[in-house]
């Protein structure tokens, strides 16, 4: 039983106040209890999930969606919004350009080709295995080309959340243990690998990092987007 | 921040983002619409078409919650829980090796690239 009526369940009120609700409550545990290497998403994913699960089947996940879709449309400006750090950045991508792009180019084709190589091995269907292809990629971003190449979108967030929060933990001790100490060379490969979530750790690190990473999360999207569609068939004809 | 800032921010976007829309939609190209728009809208700041005023209020906010955002995207694993538990060691495996895969390949690369042109990034 739910102790929620029916009126309020079905209107968009319902999933548009428990997103927000829920995130906020979050945003608060983490900055009480200084979880700042945890973003406030992946501690209120799994809240909203329980939530609707254990009330089903007195709420469905489509009465949540009734008001979550207008949220979920906003990760459409928020996309467009992410070229604001790629022009803050302008002069240091100009300066480095060339190294950048081979880099973006490089980390792409290594994450597509690897993937696709690696989801063969251990037998993923190709459901599955279109849907962690753009796993590195920033999450609006990832989950249109998810559903450009014919994967699930939903499966693709929650592949580059993880991504990302693997990234946060051990990118900078993989680095460190390689002994790359080029600036350069360390935002570019986080941003590249682990997207936002893993860029957001080179804050407290060094700037020129974090700006090239910044810049990196945009060009990857954008090498991801236009690098898939072609090497999948290539790569499915191989195999 | 101005409330009519936002608010102008917020057109310049949707607008981006519905040329772009109609522009693939019409040439039947597979591409994301969102990403062509944030293209558009680097040209245009670049190009001083677009001033960083306009539009930056509403970027930052986007930018700052976007973790709020993919919420509904990621509670939406709810309809594919078998597919994903079915599934669950292919799932993680290949996360866990490709991510750092292109993590190591691309800083090395990078390093050597950039060690043979001597000083940038240090």
């Amino acid at each position: 039983m739910t102790f929620l009526p029916e009126a309020f369940i079905q209107s968009p009120l319902f999933g548009i106040a428990l997103t927000i609700v829920v995130y906020v409550i979050c945003e608060i545990i983490v900055d009480k209890f200084e979880l700042s290497i945890i973003p406030p998403f992946v501690l209120a994913c799994p809240m909203i999930i329980a939530f609707i699960y254990f009330q089903e089947p007195y709420i469905t996940y489509e009465d949540y969606e009734t008001g979550a879709g207008f949220i979920n449309f906003l990760l459409g400006p928020a996309t467009v919004a992410l070229a604001l750090p790629l022009y803050n950045n302008r002069r240091i991508i100009k300066e480095n350009l060339p190294v950048i792009i081979s880099g973006i180019l490089v980390a792409t084709v290594t994450g597509i080709v690897s993937i696709f190589i690696c989801g063969k091995m251990f037998g993923a269907s190709s459901q599955v295995l279109l849907s962690m292809i753009p796993k590195s990629v920033t999450t609006p971003i990832a989950m249109d080309i998810s559903s450009a190449i014919g994967g699930i979108p939903a499966l693709t967030a929650a592949c580059v959340i993880f991504t990302g929060m693997l990234g946060a933990t051990f990118n900078h001790k993989i680095l460190e243990a390689l002994k790359i100490k080029n600036n350069i060379a360390i935002g570019l490969s986080i941003g590249a690998s682990s997207h936002g979530l893993g860029t957001s750790v080179c804050a407290g690190k060094n700037a020129l990092q974090l700006a090239i990473g910044g810049a990196s999360i945009g060009l990857t999207g954008i090498a991801t987007s236009i690098l898939a569609p072609i090497l999948l068939p290539f790569m499915e004809s191989l195999f | 921040m101005t409330p009519s800032s936002i608010l102008k921010g917020t057109a310049v976007l949707l607008f981006l983002q519905g040329v772009s829309t109609v522009v693939l939609n019409l040439c039947g190209i597979k591409f994301p619409p969102a990403l062509l728009a944030m293209i558009l809208l680097l040209v245009l700041l670049l190009s001083g078409v677009i001033r960083v005023r306009t539009i930056e209020d509403v970027c930052d906010i986007l930018i700052e919650k976007m973790g709020m955002l993919f919420l509904p995207a990621g509670v939406s694993i709810l309809l594919y829980l078998d597919v994903i538990l079915a599934e669950s060691t292919a799932i993680v495996a290949t996360v866990i090796i490709s991510s750092f895969m292109i993590l190591i390949v691309t800083a090395v690369f990078l390093n050597f690239m950039l060690k043979s042109k001597g000083g940038a990034g240090k």
